[in-house]
């Protein structure tokens, strides 16, 4: 239990139970956490939430913004943090709700520290990794935005597969400018085959970058 | 130590102290002290020493009754106390051989002791005084009693007193009386001397009865023998009984008589006696002397002797068949009519006369009092089934409380869990932190203190949490407590806010003042606005687009408190409004169909009452009326 935690974070607990938030704030202290704790959903949103990793321990049911309310709150943010819902009693249709919403855990009151920190753990994991996923993202579109529209129509081009004389055909160009403009697009993407310009182009997809199509030849 | 000193001392004060008693005698006495009376002579003179001669044992009844007249008689008209020395020669089981010793004893034992006046009763006895008198107490008179008339004996010298007669003549008739048809006449009788002397006696006069009757006697038997003999007689037959104090196997029947009892009681026929002292004992009765005024007799003649009259002088009186008696319960062990009893016979143990001379009245009292008595039962058992009926229906209540609080747990469960988790939850965190700083080398005192502090307060919490509760499903008596509205409400809204958070539903309480206790059961009205706000709750969580709000008033109002709830849901229909408090009516797809049942089971037995009113402009009101403590 006093092993140093793999990813110390920022821990915030929102519970309108000052008793309980106070204990949870030891245990969290104690574990090498820096806990954050609110009494409320609105003191929370209104925080500055910038360091990192951090995720959310919720209690479900409060007064004013309740648990859900929070969460629905979060998921409008560009940016959230992972959420463990934390309750006294949990209903079923509380329980599913919260999980199809995209709660990463929920555990009942009393946890077991074990349980807490592993659940911490796994979020903390889960916020790195989608602060590394958001960075990435944020380069590939940096160097998406870096294309000259010829050169995203060329990117688009190769990513549907086509071949060099099919774009110069759609694009009215010599065969000799499209592979220039493709070598620039392989170099600005920072990629070296086409495999990876492809898993870029989902990225920027999955992102909700709509690529520059290539007209239709 | 005694010392000469003190005797005499002793002696001057006993002197002294009846020098003082005489003074004072003479001076009450004073108008008449020349002529001493009675009551002063008895402290005077020497008192009179009377000897009693018995025959035998002086706990027989006749000896019983006639003695005692006799001492009273003496006693109480003497002018001297009489001093009685009771003496018992028993001839019936000591006779003749140790005569001569017991003369001897009572000549060594009155040697210093003169005696006045011998009293002997029965004929041995009277022998006996008169053989050894001269012997024994040489100056002494001797007055007789309790010889039969007609028996065999000569009249000393010196000697006086009164016989007795047997009446067989009498008892016979008595007999003949009440059975009409009697022809013969068994005759019971002892062993011992004085058996056979009264048989003597009775067989001569028996030879005289006229019309005369078959005689039969049953002598030289046991008790057992007579008593099979007299078992089986016949309708026409009749029993009489004379004496068996000792039968023929030497037993001696005592002062019981259980001779007379065992022989009568075996009896087919009438048993008829010629002594008094027989009757009640189970022989049906017959004509007798009276044993106490015999005795009273003999006493006034003793008394006359000893103030100085010559016994010779005195004639031997007898004393007569005073009349017949009829024990009543043996005529009808022998089924006799009692309008053949002779007028002259007394009844014995008959029933009070009151059942003969006021039957009527006595049986109108009799119906008066056994119907006022049927009333009065009537009355009791009718306040005994109320009392039950009400026990029922608060045993009732309280199970259909139960119950209802049993289906209230749903609601309350969610509410129950998050009490209870939140401080439990609480305290498991705190001691983990503290246990993992320990680990860690940095748990201070400072911070263990600090956490040792949160545990308990969060413990106690739980503990009120779970007492709360307990107390809510707790099966509960009726026990009617002095409450405080607004408290048992706000605890109820306590019970109920989870569920109303969990269904999106505001509480909005509004508590009046000057609030009167009322009377009842705390739990009880928890449960009654627990059930009005869930069901209130759910009116307005099943609809959309309504106010989600639930209002509770208390008030206090014109001899009581008034709760009231208020929702802005569909409200009722005119129709389901009628069947509302139904125990089966529900609007509800999962409730039981009692909460409002119960709620006014409740309600009533606090001696309000619930009943519904629309909201407007929608929406339904639960109102709820209970009566101030002495309203």
């Amino acid at each position: 239990m006093s092993a140093p935690v793999a990813v110390p974070g920022v821990v915030h607990v929102v519970d309108d139970d000052r008793a309980f938030r106070t204990a949870i704030g030891r245990v969290l202290t104690a574990a090498g956490h820096r806990p954050r704790l609110y009494a409320s959903a609105t003191e929370y949103l209104a925080c500055d939430d910038s360091d990192g990793p951090a995720c959310l321990i919720v209690d479900l049911r409060m007064p004013g913004t309740n648990g859900l309310d929070l969460q629905a709150a979060l998921a409008a943010r560009e940016e959230s943090h992972p959420v463990i819902f934390l309750s006294g009693h949990g209903d079923v249709p509380s329980t599913v709700r919260a999980m199809r919403n995209g709660a990463l855990d929920f555990l009942t009151k009393p946890v077991p520290t074990v349980v807490l920190l592993e659940a911490i753990r796994v979020a903390l994991e889960r916020d790195i990794e989608r602060k590394q996923r958001t960075s990435q993202l944020a380069e590939i579109k940096r160097r998406y935005a870096s294309l000259t529209p010829r050169e995203r129509q060329v990117m688009s081009g190769v990513v549907a597969g086509r071949l060099n004389k099919q774009i110069c055909y759609a694009l009215h160009s010599a065969e000799r400018t499209v592979k220039t403009h493709r070598a620039r697009v392989m170099e600005k993407m920072a990629v070296s085959s086409v495999a990876e310009l492809v898993r870029r182009a989902e990225e920027l997809a999955s992102a909700g970058v709509t690529l520059e199509p290539i007209p239709e030849a | 130590m005694r010392t000469p000193g003190t005797r005499l001392l002793r002696g001057w004060v006993r002197l002294r102290d009846r020098l003082a008693t005489a003074v004072l005698l003479l001076a009450c006495a004073a108008p008449s002290w020349a002529a001493p009376l009675p009551g002063t002579g008895h402290g005077l003179a020497a008192p009179w020493r009377v000897v009693l001669m018995r025959g035998w044992d002086s706990l027989y009844p006749i000896n019983i009754a006639r003695e005692k007249a006799l001492r009273e008689t003496l006693a109480d008209g003497s002018p001297r106390l009489v001093e009685f020395f009771p003496e018992e020669i028993d001839p019936l089981r000591f006779p003749g051989a140790i005569e001569a010793d017991i003369v001897a004893l009572l000549m060594r034992k009155y040697a210093d002791t003169p005696i006045d006046l011998v009293i002997a009763s029965g004929s041995e006895s009277l022998e006996f005084a008169a053989r050894h008198r001269d012997a024994i107490w040489p100056k002494a008179a001797i007055v007789f009693n309790g010889v039969f008339e007609g028996s065999q004996w000569r009249r000393p010298a010196r000697t006086a007193g009164v016989t007795m007669a047997l009446d067989i003549e009498g008892t016979v008739a008595l007999g003949r009386a009440v059975v009409a048809s009697a022809r013969r006449l068994y005759v019971v009788s002892g062993s011992s001397t004085f058996d056979r002397e009264i048989l003597v006696l009775a067989m001569q006069k028996l030879a005289r009865i006229d019309p005369p009757l078959e005689i039969h006697y049953l002598t030289g038997l046991t008790r057992g023998q007579v008593s099979a003999r007299v078992s089986a007689l016949e309708r026409d037959d009749l029993v009489l009984y004379l004496t068996m104090l000792r039968d023929a196997d030497g037993l001696v029947s005592g002062p019981n008589t259980p001779a007379l009892v065992q022989v009568a009681s075996s009896s087919s026929v009438p048993v008829l006696s010629p002594i008094q002292t027989q009757y009640g004992r189970g022989v049906l009765g017959g004509s007798s002397p009276r044993y106490d005024v015999h005795g009273r007799a003999a006493g006034e003649i003793a008394r006359r002797v000893l103030m100085g009259v010559d016994p010779d002088t005195i004639d031997v009186k007898t004393i007569p068949a005073a009349a017949c008696e009829v024990d009543w319960p043996a005529l009808a062990r022998w089924q006799l009519a009692e309008r053949n009893v002779p007028a002259a016979c007394a009844l014995l143990n008959r029933p009070p006369d009151a059942w003969r001379n006021y039957l009527w009245q006595m049986v109108i009292a009799a119906s008066v009092i056994v119907l006022q008595a049927v009333l009065l039962m009537a009355l009791l058992v009718q306040g005994r089934r109320r009392r039950l009926a009400e026990a029922r229906l608060h045993a009732r209540t309280a199970n259909l409380a139960q119950e209802s609080r049993i289906s209230m747990i749903g609601a309350l469960t969610a509410n129950l869990a998050h009490e209870i988790n939140q401080p439990i939850g609480a305290i498991l965190s705190n001691a983990e932190a503290a246990q993992i700083m320990l680990e860690q080398g940095t748990l201070t005192p400072d911070k263990l203190r600090e956490i040792l502090a949160d545990i308990r307060s969060d413990d106690l919490r739980a503990s009120e949490v779970i007492r709360a509760l307990r107390g809510l499903f707790a099966k509960s008596q009726w026990k009617p407590t002095a409450i405080e509205t607004n408290s048992e409400v706000a605890e109820a809204l306590r019970h109920v806010q989870f569920e109303a958070a969990r269904r999106d539903v505001k509480l909005t309480p509004n508590y009046g003042s000057g609030m009167p206790a009322v009377l009842g059961d705390p739990l009880q009205l928890q449960q009654v606005v627990i059930n009005l706000v869930v069901n209130a709750i759910e009116a307005v969580a099943h609809a959309t687009g309504l106010r989600r709000e639930v209002r509770i008033e208390t008030a206090a109002v014109s001899d009581g408190v008034a709760i009231a709830v208020t929702d802005e849901g569909p409200g009722l229909s005119a129709e389901d409004a009628g069947r509302l408090f139904e125990s089966t009516f529900t609007t509800k797809r999962e409730s039981m169909g009692f909460g409002l049942s119960i709620v006014r089971s409740i309600v009533e037995m606090h001696r309000g009452r619930v009943w519904f009113e629309p909201n407007v402009p929608r929406g339904a009101v639960f109102r709820v009326w209970l009566p101030a403590i002495g309203a």
